[in-house]
């Protein structure tokens, strides 16, 4: 009877460590599928590499904190930041697209620029 | 009974007890953030003097709060909420500035595609008229 409720007392410590080892916040899965969204395409990865690299280390630091089971605070901050980071990657994008177009109408109408 | 330590050793053993009871304190408390606050508050004044005000009002105003909070935090010795609000304040105020000038470049690509459709509808019909004198002459 002892031995049985020994073995239930590990098997539950067993699942209760294992469960706050797997333990994820849904934020860090969102902010994972905006950093892929985002740097899956070409044009971003052309247009603002050097941003879509700091999204990456974002996301990278707040994955690590979450395996390492820090902080829930530090792990859920460092969520809002790379997902704010791929953000402004997006929004780099789109503004120097604009850019060349500009650039590119310009061209065709020289007298645009008088 | 043993005899008590002499006075320089019982210094010594003093010192090293405030040591040992001051190392663990001094490494549990996070330093001052000085740094991320400085770093967020030029952010957030480089976004303020660009077209952040008017193209990306919602992220500058909470990026402006967040670093008042963190300064709270700041005054209140709560530094890992100060530091957190402070790198939140920084990314928010890159966002806005960010968001600024891509809205900027937007407007003036829209500006340009609109002025060069404005003066190809100038310029076709001369061409056009053009091509009539031109067929009016050769005949």
């Amino acid at each position: 009877m002892t031995r049985s409720r020994t073995s239930g007392l590990v098997a539950a410590l067993l699942v209760s460590s294992l469960a706050c080892a797997t333990t994820r916040p849904p934020t860090l899965d969102t902010a994972s599928a905006e950093y892929q969204l985002v740097s899956s395409d070409a044009g971003v990865k052309h247009l603002a590499g050097a941003e879509l690299f700091e999204a990456q280390a974002a996301l990278e630091k707040a994955e690590q904190a979450s395996a390492s089971g820090a902080d829930e605070r530090e792990v859920d901050h460092l969520t809002y930041v790379a997902r704010q980071r791929s953000r402004i990657a997006l929004v780099v994008a789109v503004g120097r697209a604009a850019e060349i177009i500009e650039q590119g109408i310009e061209r065709q109408n020289p007298s645009l620029g008088e | 009974m043993g005899s008590a330590p002499p006075l320089p050793m019982r210094n010594a053993h003093r010192f090293l007890l405030c040591l040992s009871a001051t190392f663990p304190l001094a490494c549990a408390t996070p330093p001052a953030p000085l740094v991320s606050i400085a770093r967020a508050e030029r952010a957030v004044e480089q976004a303020e003097t660009g077209d952040a005000l008017e193209h990306a009002q919602i992220e500058l105003r909470s990026s402006r709060a967040k670093l008042v909070e963190a300064r709270r935090a700041l005054d209140d010795r709560r530094y890992e909420e100060a530091r957190r609000l402070a790198d939140e304040a920084l990314v928010e105020a890159e966002l806005a500035q960010a968001t600024a000038e891509s809205a900027t470049r937007v407007e003036d690509a829209l500006s340009a595609s609109v002025r060069a459709e404005l003066l190809r509808d100038e310029i076709d019909p001369l061409r056009r008229e053009g091509g009539r004198s031109y067929d009016t002459i050769s005949h």
